[in-house]
């Protein structure tokens, strides 16, 4: 797994917790439990795809970040990734 | 009334009437049944008096003429291809307009034997924060909640 493959999974995982834990939110709005676990998974997911963002690009169109080039359009395309994220 | 209900077994614990438990069980094939039109106003009749004794009149047919008399506890435990002849007799022998819906219907009428039951009561109870997955053993077991990652044997899906 190279470093673009590891960043996507990471980013992909705490969007996946983060959602499990927003369900469980919409029914507990005060566990704080629940708070700081989203809160802490926001954190590293924030990180996570600001990294992915500078090293390969965007992951969605507005991480567009005002170059000269719309780069959204650059390979690979999910679909052309090696193997699943 | 109360007492009379408990006599004729509507208050079993179960929501069933013994007798009516015995009629769904039996394998005895159900006779076509005519059922005598209801007399208007027999609802004043006092069920607890025993001698409490109502006519019918004669039904569009013209063959029934029959005499409805609450049934005495002891009757309910006549055989069950008896009560399969006359299944209305249970209702007629109560005030319509006190039985719940689901305890209108005759029973041999009843496709499902849960329309002659008391409808059910469902809770779910709520999920506590409890013990979490990993992150990416969420991520692989579909849920980050030990206490829902459950074997669902769908269809046409692998099984984990």
């Amino acid at each position: 797994m190279n470093q673009r493959e590891i960043l996507l999974k990471r980013v992909q995982i705490c969007d996946f917790v983060l959602n499990d834990t927003a369900l469980f939110l919409d029914t507990h709005p005060t566990d704080p439990m629940a708070l700081g676990y989203y809160k802490k998974y926001l954190t590293i997911r924030e990180k996570a795809s600001k990294e992915f963002v500078e090293k390969y690009g965007p992951l969605v169109r507005s991480d567009y970040a005002g170059g000269p080039r719309w780069d959204w359009v650059d390979e690979p395309w999910p679909w052309q990734n090696k193997k699943e994220a | 009334m109360e007492a009379y209900r408990n006599q004729m077994g509507f208050y079993n614990g179960k929501g069933v009437p013994e007798s009516w438990r015995r009629i769904s069980q039996s394998p005895v094939k159900t006779p076509e049944i005519i059922r005598p039109p209801v007399t208007p106003g027999y609802e004043e009749c006092d069920s607890e008096e025993r001698d409490c004794q109502m006519e019918m009149p004669m039904s569009p047919m013209g063959e029934i003429s029959m005499r409805v008399i609450p049934i005495p506890p002891m009757e309910m435990e006549k055989p069950a291809h008896l009560m399969r002849t006359m299944p209305e007799m249970e209702n007629l022998a109560q005030p319509m307009d006190t039985l719940p819906d689901e305890r209108r219907a005759s029973p041999p009428d009843c496709a499902f034997p849960g329309a002659c039951i008391t409808l059910a009561m469902a809770y779910v109870p709520m999920q506590q924060w409890d013990a979490i997955y990993e992150a990416d053993q969420a991520m692989e077991r579909g849920t980050l909640f030990p206490d829902l990652d459950l074997p669902f044997f769908g269809k046409g899906d692998c099984i984990r």
